[in-house]
């Protein structure tokens, strides 16, 4: 844990002056922060993209299939596995996070007002191969991977690959044959794996982990027509990528930063997910539905605070940033060097017609969705120092009111009883 | 239109323009341009305009410096300071190193981007944060309108749009695409920001309208190539670039009287200078 320590202490040298920076790490929520979020991780380094989807899928894993337009054709070797836990891992060392701090004791001597605010961490199968051929269907690559068959198919027309697809379980709806068209004649290949239900039974793994594709190509972007035909309703997708040298944004969508250091009232610290959703709502509504969001960028060799440990050199090699393995530009904390970027994105085919163009950038200044809580002094302040702090504090629960109802637009009655209710005073 | 509004200078127009969209930004509507740069490179280009003046024994003119400073503090992204300061001068120094027959020859503010990507990793644009909201696109055409009106110059934004707009509704009927993407696509701020400010720059583009012509219809299959097939994201300034090069031999080819900003509207004067920047 040299990287935690490292940042510890940097933390204590430099938190007077830059308190918007330090603080108690409280907790995420237990709960999801997004409604059926799909979670995509892009490695990317030069022409180089390794895509890793996870399929958040609690049905059954029968009726689990992916299929995604590739720009290449995809072989054995450029196809792997990757842990849940490390997509897991990443998602929530990057996830928006409350944080805490406890004012002093007003009537303590002003030396003692040093606080110590460490960053602390909380914890394929063979196919008809001869009828593909008959409806206009290429397969150029079948294979196995764990518990996947896969497929790497080219089609002459969009037609007969739907109704290959179809004839072979992958249930894609009629609506989807223009975007198939589209995809085919921008020379896209498509890459699709189903369960194989007898070696997953054998592996005794009942969980299906995620997958990741490896390609050669100049096209960094991500695939999202096909998720929204048919779609019911607008879905939800976090980005998070993997870069060298700064951060990564969308080149056809506004990509806005989502509103941050903001001071909340305490009793959002029992409901975080609910405020934050409320705000996600919020920033979506006032972007006219036409935005991508970044809740984080950061070099993985640090963090401020943690809501997780930094992913170790093997996890982010496992999410294909190959070059953590030392050839990279190395970060100030002589971690390995991986630019995190986190985007998330609310989605439907209105407002979102084309696919999301991505280009990495050489913007390498951190930004982080955060949220704070100001926990008041509660000892006895018996002092003029402290009688006056007392009466300081209906004033800034105020302020705290005002920001919540601005954040996600709840109204400023309900937030005031919620307050009066978790013992804060208003005026 | 009153007379006198006529006879402005249309640059002031398009500073005016420009100045609008980088306090929008600044006050309310993060377009991603960030006020401390924006100074900066501000300051840096109109000191750069008055080094080169000096040094080339030319009168100084606050007009154009200030419009290449405020399209680099639009449109150029960068955290490295020293390049706030690098790009306009760059930008000021293209227009009185690299000139043929008494004309500059690249747009100053396209020379900078991408002279800095090309030479930096520091350096980034972001076409996508220009959005495509209603009342920018409104902003940006009525405000290029007006200046181009004044410069006699909309025949090249138009020509622009016309054949870049063909090439994406084009590809959008070939790929059998919903007519929602390619207009996606035209209402992208930046690309009407490139063709009412920057593509229809008067000093360095062909003299006459059939060469403009020309000149725009090679920058927007190039773009579109570049964007398309190479998918390198700031691909219409590199497309300016490469097609300015060609712009003394259409202006050879077909000839017609240079553009001078201070008669944009006036009967041509008899004073000439011999250099003008």
């Amino acid at each position: 844990m040299r990287i935690l320590l490292l940042t510890a202490l940097f933390l204590f040298g430099a938190c007077e002056g830059v308190r918007a920076f330090c603080g108690f790490y409280v907790a995420q929520s237990g709960e999801k922060l997004t409604n059926r979020a799909s979670k995509v991780v892009l490695a990317h380094q030069g022409d180089r993209t390794a895509i890793t989807m996870s399929s958040d899928v609690s049905g059954n894993p029968r009726d689990f299939a992916l299929v995604i337009p590739v720009p290449t054709v995809v072989q054995r070797d450029q196809v792997r596995l990757v842990q849940s836990q490390t997509v897991d891992h990443l998602d929530s060392f990057s996830v928006p996070r409350l944080v805490e701090y406890f004012d002093a004791d007003p009537c303590a001597p002003l030396y003692d007002d040093v606080r110590v605010r460490r960053a602390m961490p909380m914890a394929a199968a063979p196919m008809a191969v001869d009828a593909a051929r008959a409806l206009g269907v290429k397969v150029e690559a079948s294979y196995s991977v764990g518990e996947y068959d896969i497929l790497v198919l080219s089609a002459q027309n969009s037609g007969g690959l739907l109704v290959w697809l179809n004839q072979n379980g992958y249930r894609v709806p009629a609506g989807a044959e223009p975007t198939i068209r589209s995809y085919l004649a921008q020379k896209m290949q498509f890459f699709v794996a189903k369960v194989n239900l007898e070696r997953q039974e054998r592996s005794g793994n009942p969980f299906l982990r995620p997958i990741q594709v490896e390609y050669r190509s100049p096209k960094f972007m991500l695939p999202i027509r096909l998720g929204t035909v048919n779609a019911d309703g607008p879905q939800e997708m976090v980005v998070l990528a993997l870069t060298e040298r700064g951060r990564v944004e969308t080149t056809n969508y506004r990509t806005v930063r989502m509103p941050t250091g903001t001071e909340l009232p305490l009793f959002v610290k029992d409901d975080f997910a609910a405020f934050y959703k409320a705000a996600f709502d919020r920033q979506v509504q006032d972007a006219e539905g036409k935005a991508v969001f970044l809740e984080y960028a950061w070099d993985m060799g640090s963090c401020d605070p943690c809501s997780a440990a930094p992913l170790s050199p093997d996890e982010l090699r496992e999410l294909g940033a190959t070059w953590t393995g030392g050839g990279g530009r190395g970060s100030r904390f002589g971690g390995p060097s991986a630019f995190v970027t986190r985007l998330h994105l609310r989605y439907d085919r209105e407002h979102f017609p084309e696919d999301l163009a991505l280009q990495e950038t050489g913007d390498q200044q951190t930004y982080q969705a955060r949220y704070v809580l100001q926990q008041p002094f509660r000892g006895a302040a018996a002092c003029d120092a402290g009688k006056r702090y007392q009466a300081s504090l209906p004033l800034r629960a105020t302020r705290q009111a005002v920001n919540l109802v601005e954040i996600t637009d709840w109204s400023y009655a309900d937030v005031r009883q919620r307050m009066e209710a978790s013992g804060q005073k208003l005026p | 239109m009153s007379l006198r509004a006529n006879r402005l200078d249309p640059r002031l127009f398009q500073i005016a323009s420009l100045g609008t969209l980088l306090a929008a930004n600044i006050a309310w509507f993060d377009f991603g341009a960030r006020s401390g740069q924006s100074v900066v490179t501000l300051l840096a280009a109109l000191g750069a305009q008055a080094g080169f003046c000096r040094a080339f024994g030319v009168a100084f003119d606050w007009r154009s410096p200030l419009i290449t400073g405020l399209s680099l503090s639009l449109l150029l992204r960068t955290n490295l300071p020293v390049l706030w300061v690098a790009a306009p001068v760059l930008a000021i120094g293209s227009k009185f190193l690299f000139r043929i027959r008494g004309k500059h020859l690249f747009n100053p503010a396209a020379f900078a981007i991408v002279a800095l990507l090309l030479t930096s990793d520091e350096v980034w644009v972001s076409p996508g944060q220009w959005g495509a909201a209603a009342w920018l696109v409104l902003l940006v055409t009525s405000a290029g309108w007006l200046v181009l009106t004044r410069a006699s110059r909309l025949d090249t934004a138009a020509g622009f749009l016309l054949c870049f707009g063909g090439l994406l509704l084009w590809r959008a009927w070939v790929l059998g695409d919903p007519w929602t993407i390619p207009l996606h696509q035209m209402q992208a701020g930046s690309l009407l920001l490139f063709a009412f400010f920057m593509v229809t720059d008067p000093r360095s583009t062909p003299d006459s309208r059939a060469g403009r012509m020309l000149f725009v219809a090679a920058v927007a299959a190039l773009a579109y190539h570049l964007l398309f097939a190479w998918q390198l994201r700031p691909g219409l300034y590199f497309a300016l670039m490469a097609v300015s090069v060609l712009t003394p031999l259409i202006d050879l080819a077909l000839p017609a009287e240079r553009f001078r900003w201070q008669r944009a509207n006036l009967a041509p004067s008899p004073r000439t200078h011999a250099l003008e920047a």
